[in-house]
């Protein structure tokens, strides 16, 4: 509603920056920049521990050592050991690869999705797209992760079927983005002069009209990993995602569920959520920097 | 619903029987007219579980979730305009930084995270609050009682709500403020608190409405992981654990009753669009 309303309004409204030309407009930019930027160097630092799991990690994360139960924090294990003396530090590390890859692969399945439904519906208009749209409001109606939780109990909890799941449920916000900016974009000239060479519906829309939507599909597809990856923690955590003994941010903050844990364990389950945290908050800042960096017009938000 | 142990002992036999009694003999098509049919006169099914009606389920577990969610959006709301309104009159301060770094932080934390740490911190160190359900057990029920276990919950649904509320008023009192309108007010000399309650907030309420009318189908993916971890007895609680004894016709009616819920919250913001500009009328 409010990017709507900021579309309509005439450009030169959008350079008058500040209201009252209070504030230090410079600041924000900077520091929003500088936001972005640590976002990429801890994600950076996150897709490189992921890499080199194996070789950063301590020990073997299921590797079970029974005289070392449920220790605190100690110089042999950093952050302590579970109730079966796996290394915690080792099996959050481990736990990097599969959120990471899980907001990846499921934000590239969405992103397809939408794209060419989206595409087709603002493309070709009429029945396909009403039809295409109806489609995306049901989807839309249902409160993503309950169908997610119910989908995924179908199919059984497993990684590849949550990255799945949720890129199979999730596409309809970058379709309406697609459709959108197709709406605009065909009516342009040079969609025109495209079709008047005789350009077949598929070139105009790949060769002509999507690589013009890349900018903002890439700023909603960070925004989405981020959420991804907030998904699967939640469907892991609620013992749904990804199963042990594989390690997930997710399933290791499960264990919390019970008081003792909770309680008398902090080591178990704060690291991991924390790490979380710190992913999310990261790759949310990066999207930030990007929508200012690509799409000029919402600067000011 | 089968035990594997003692099915070898039934025998087959009393596989067919049962798929007969639960109607699962019939083509699959045949079964969803069924469920159709019933549907229309308020039948939802029977539980696989304990047998009990799908709906008498999730009419008791309805209550709870909508005294939750409505506490949230309401909490939300009113802390989430203020700081939104205010950010808005000093964009670019550093109050202005700090409440958009605030609100990054509130969006990226995990609800469950949020839930756990509060728990740990007020429920288990401090001791102020209780730590799950609804009543405390074997005490008469009482408002109080019910206000001390709704605390926590509310405010974690609550802290996933501001940031929300926050970035949109911000962005569209930003927005009213660079109309004429405004300036017509301003040059006629209203003080500024009429300025901006009046003039310039009464044309940013329409965004937000959307934006909240919107944001219910987030925040009651939020009370399935909410509801899970105080234990709180309402329907996110019961969609899991139908989902983990696969009891599906009590799946089928939650995410029905859920998405029911999303229609009417949408149907709601349309109708506060009339009530917010005057404009706007449904015939």
């Amino acid at each position: 509603m409010s990017d709507q309303v900021l579309r309509e309004t005439p450009p030169e409204v959008w350079t008058r920056r500040t209201y009252a030309g209070r504030g230090y407009p410079r600041l924000r930019t900077f520091a929003r920049h500088r936001l972005a930027l640590i976002g990429a160097c801890v994600i950076g630092m996150l897709a490189l521990i992921a890499l080199l799991a194996p070789v950063i990690a301590p020990y073997d994360p299921n590797e079970i050592d029974l005289f070392a139960t449920s220790q605190g924090p100690s110089r042999q294990h950093l952050l302590g050991t579970d109730d079966i003396g796996r290394d915690v530090l080792s099996r959050v590390i481990f736990g990097t690869r599969v959120s990471l890859s899980v907001g990846l692969v499921s934000v590239t399945i969405y992103v397809l999705i939408g794209t060419v439904l989206g595409s087709l519906s603002g493309y070709f208009g009429g029945w396909v797209d009403s039809s295409i749209q109806r489609f995306t409001d049901a989807v839309m109606c249902f409160p993503s992760l309950i169908i997610i939780i119910a989908a995924v109990a179908i199919v059984g909890p497993s990684i590849y079927n949550v990255m799945i799941v949720i890129g199979l449920l999730t596409w309809p916000g970058i379709c309406r983005l697609v459709r959108g900016q197709i709406l605009t974009l065909r009516e342009r000239e040079f969609v025109e002069a495209a079709r008047s060479i005789g350009a077949s519906p598929a070139r105009v829309i790949f060769a002509h009209l999507l690589p013009n939507t890349v900018a903002p599909v890439t700023v909603a597809a960070t925004f989405g990993v981020a959420a991804a990856i907030l998904t699967e923690a939640g469907l892991s955590f609620l013992g749904l995602g990804v199963q042990p003994p594989t390690p997930s941010w997710g399933n290791l903050i499960n264990t919390a569920q019970s008081a003792a844990v909770l309680q008398q364990m902090p080591w178990l389950w704060i690291p991991a959520g924390i790490m979380i945290a710190l992913a999310v908050l990261s790759i949310n800042f990066i999207g930030d920097g990007l929508r200012d960096a690509l799409d000029p017009r919402s600067a000011s938000r | 619903m089968i035990n594997p142990a003692t099915r070898g002992e039934l025998g087959p036999e009393w596989v067919e029987e049962r798929k007969k009694a639960l109607g699962l003999d019939r083509p699959m098509i045949y079964r969803y007219g069924i469920w159709l049919k019933e549907l229309l006169s308020g039948n939802l099914g029977y539980s696989l579980v304990g047998g009990q009606p799908v709906a008498e389920q999730i009419g008791a577990r309805i209550g709870p979730t909508l005294l939750l969610m409505v506490s949230a959006i309401t909490l939300g709301t009113v802390i989430g305009i203020p700081l939104g309104v205010y950010s808005a009159l000093r964009p670019n301060s550093w109050t202005d930084y700090l409440l958009t770094i605030f609100g990054f932080l509130a969006i990226s934390t995990p609800v469950f995270f949020l839930g756990l740490a509060s728990m740990y911190v007020f429920a288990v160190n401090l001791k102020w609050l209780p730590t799950s359900g609804m009543r405390t057990l074997g005490i008469p029920a009482s408002t109080t009682d019910l206000i001390k276990h709704m605390i926590m919950p509310v405010s974690v649904l609550a802290l996933v709500h501001i940031p929300l509320v926050m970035r949109y008023t911000r962005a569209s009192m930003i927005e009213s403020f660079r109309q004429d309108y405004v300036t017509t007010a301003r040059a006629k000399g209203l003080r500024e608190r009429a300025v901006v309650i009046w003039h310039a907030f009464r044309n940013a309420l329409i965004p937000l409405i959307t934006i909240i009318g919107l944001s219910l189908p987030e925040l009651l993916s939020g009370a399935v992981i909410t509801e899970t971890i105080f234990q709180w007895p309402g329907m996110g609680l019961l969609a899991m654990r139908a989902v983990n004894a696969r009891d599906y016709p009590l799946v089928l009616g939650v995410i029905l009753v859920t998405a029911c819920m999303v229609l009417i919250s949408n149907l709601i913001a349309d109708l506060c669009y009339a009530v917010a500009d005057p404009r706007i009328r449904y015939r």
